[in-house]
């Protein structure tokens, strides 16, 4: 009886769970135009177990635990896939926002989510001399050495997952820059979470 | 436009009072009965008067149309007498900075109580008091008379602005007025000035005395008189050929342009500015160029849309070159 009874609370609590999932959860697709092209980003994606392999990692990868933080700066939002599906259909698709991977090309090769743009975030290290350039192209703009950010694009920014840092490094980098960090949000997903759930994932150079 | 609102703890707090003798800045100053005079003060004020009368030639000298030195560069408006050349005569008239009392070091010790402004309340009270003074004037001169104090008040205020700017105890702060974000320089020393310099001028181009450039009129219909300050500060400082003065010019560019928040949108490869009420051509070039006096490089711009720079309208387009 008692067995039965736990029983029947286990399947309720699954059910519940299913429904409850089921309506708060919406349609994991999106489909805008970027760059001229149309974007379809779905959950079908035939390679799904190759891409996440590619992107699992264990601790060796960094010679410790490296796991980023849920909050990668103060001020700055963190965003889960649905919000992600979002930002690249009103931002990015009505050309306010840029979704920008913050590795290095070499990287980001291996992988990278359609609709993003390549921002490694050694290119807005304070040495960069090219540093500047990218800001204004970001739509920052610059007098006498100063910017200003009013026009500046807001920007979502992620990596290849919570074993690394590159994202943070980033927005560490656009910080320091002054770039307001109301225009700056954060996937921690990244690749790693983004592979596993099937998403739409493009290769090599771009 | 308080000075409660300044809250840089680097800087010295200097407030306006210990600096001006009160009551230079009176706005009032008809209104005040003439202190119960002796023949002391009668000696003095002999002396101030012959003293004011000496300032008014050298300022009608200055000011004169036939005036061609250091001013006439300055002018950025072709007209007889325009807003630079006020400012720049009544600032080539003042003491220079090297002179003038250090605002940093000096904070409440009273290095303004020198003979001059001394000299020059009496001359105001005197200029303004018609009755009190020798005599033999026509009501016309006794206009001109008080006309000229006013300027003098006004150069008084306007250095003290200007003064602050160059030592550094200045914001450039967006506030919102009215429900517009507007940009607005605010001095530690001399909060009461942008207020009252602003009225003074406004009254001044009414009376015909000075002429508000075309880019100073808003979209709305008023004359933009925080962007007017800001305008006349920079450029006096810009021109009074010290390197510190023009270091002071651009950084008080680079903080304007930086506490902007003017948006632009992207339209076929130009920056579109929309216009809001109580923008003019001028703070819109604030905004972007950290300067008033560029509005030309937008006004050049939109030559197919605009007549004049005075006539932008609300909601306008305007392309902001690069």
């Amino acid at each position: 009886m008692l067995r039965l009874t736990a029983a029947l609370a286990a399947s309720f609590c699954l059910l519940s769970g299913t429904v409850t999932a089921q309506s708060a959860s919406t349609e994991a697709k999106a489909s805008f135009i970027f760059n001229g092209e149309r974007v379809n980003i779905d959950r079908d994606n035939p390679e799904i177990t190759r891409f996440a392999v590619r992107f699992a990692s264990s601790g060796d990868a960094c010679g410790e635990p490296c796991i980023a933080p849920m909050i990668v700066a103060d001020g700055v939002t963190t965003l889960a896939e649905t919000d992600v599906l979002a930002f690249l259909m009103n931002e990015v698709a009505n050309n306010k926002g840029l979704m920008v991977d913050a590795r290095m090309p070499a990287d980001r090769e291996t992988g990278y989510i359609p609709g993003s743009v390549s921002l490694p975030f050694a290119t807005l290290d304070a040495k960069n001399e090219f540093k500047n350039n990218i800001l204004r192209a970001l739509g920052a703009r610059e007098l006498d050495g100063i910017f200003n950010f009013a026009d500046a694009r807001n920007l979502l920014v992620y990596d290849k997952g919570p074993s690394t840092d590159d994202a943070g490094q980033l927005v560490k980098n656009l910080l320091a820059e002054g770039y307001p960090k109301e225009k700056i949000s954060y996937y921690r997903g990244g690749m790693q979470v983004w592979s596993v759930l099937g998403f739409s994932i493009e290769e090599g150079k771009s | 436009m308080s000075i409660d609102g300044y809250s840089d703890p680097t800087s010295p707090r200097i407030s306006f009072d210990s600096y001006v003798i009160p009551q230079t800045v009176q706005e009032n100053t008809t209104a005040r009965p003439l202190p119960r005079v002796n023949g002391m003060f009668v000696a003095v004020g002999v002396i101030a008067v012959l003293t004011f009368l000496l300032g008014i030639m050298t300022t009608l000298q200055f000011m004169g149309p036939k005036q061609t030195s250091v001013t006439a560069e300055v002018l950025a408006e072709p007209s007889p007498a325009s807003l630079e050349q006020f400012v720049a005569a009544s600032l080539e008239q003042d003491v220079t900075r090297q002179q003038a009392p250090d605002l940093l070091t000096t904070a409440g010790a009273p290095a303004l109580a020198e003979p001059e402004p001394t000299t020059l309340e009496a001359a105001v009270l005197q200029g303004l008091m018609p009755t009190r003074t020798v005599g033999k004037l026509t009501e016309e001169e006794r206009k001109a008379k008080s006309r000229e104090a006013l300027n003098i008040v006004s150069r008084n205020k306007l250095r003290m602005l200007r003064e602050g700017v160059l030592a550094g105890v200045y914001t450039v702060e967006t506030v919102t007025e009215n429900g517009q974000k507007r940009i607005v320089l605010k001095t530690i020393n001399a909060d009461l000035t942008s207020k009252t310099m602003g009225d003074l001028l406004k009254k001044a181009a009414d009376e015909g005395r000075i002429e508000i450039p075309a880019s100073l009129n808003t979209a709305d219909g008023n004359v933009d008189m925080d962007t007017l300050l800001f305008n006349l500060v920079q450029t006096s400082l810009a021109e009074d050929g010290t390197e510190e003065g023009a270091e002071a010019a651009r950084e008080l560019s680079r903080r304007a342009f930086a506490a902007s928040n003017a948006k632009t949108q992207a339209v076929k490869g130009e920056r579109i500015y929309v216009v809001e009420a109580g923008d003019s051509l001028a703070y819109i070039s604030l905004q972007f160029y950290g300067r008033p006096s560029d509005y030309n490089r937008i006004f050049e711009a939109n030559r197919s849309s605009l007549k004049t720079p005075d006539r932008i309208q609300i909601g306008q387009r305007l392309i902001i070159p690069g």
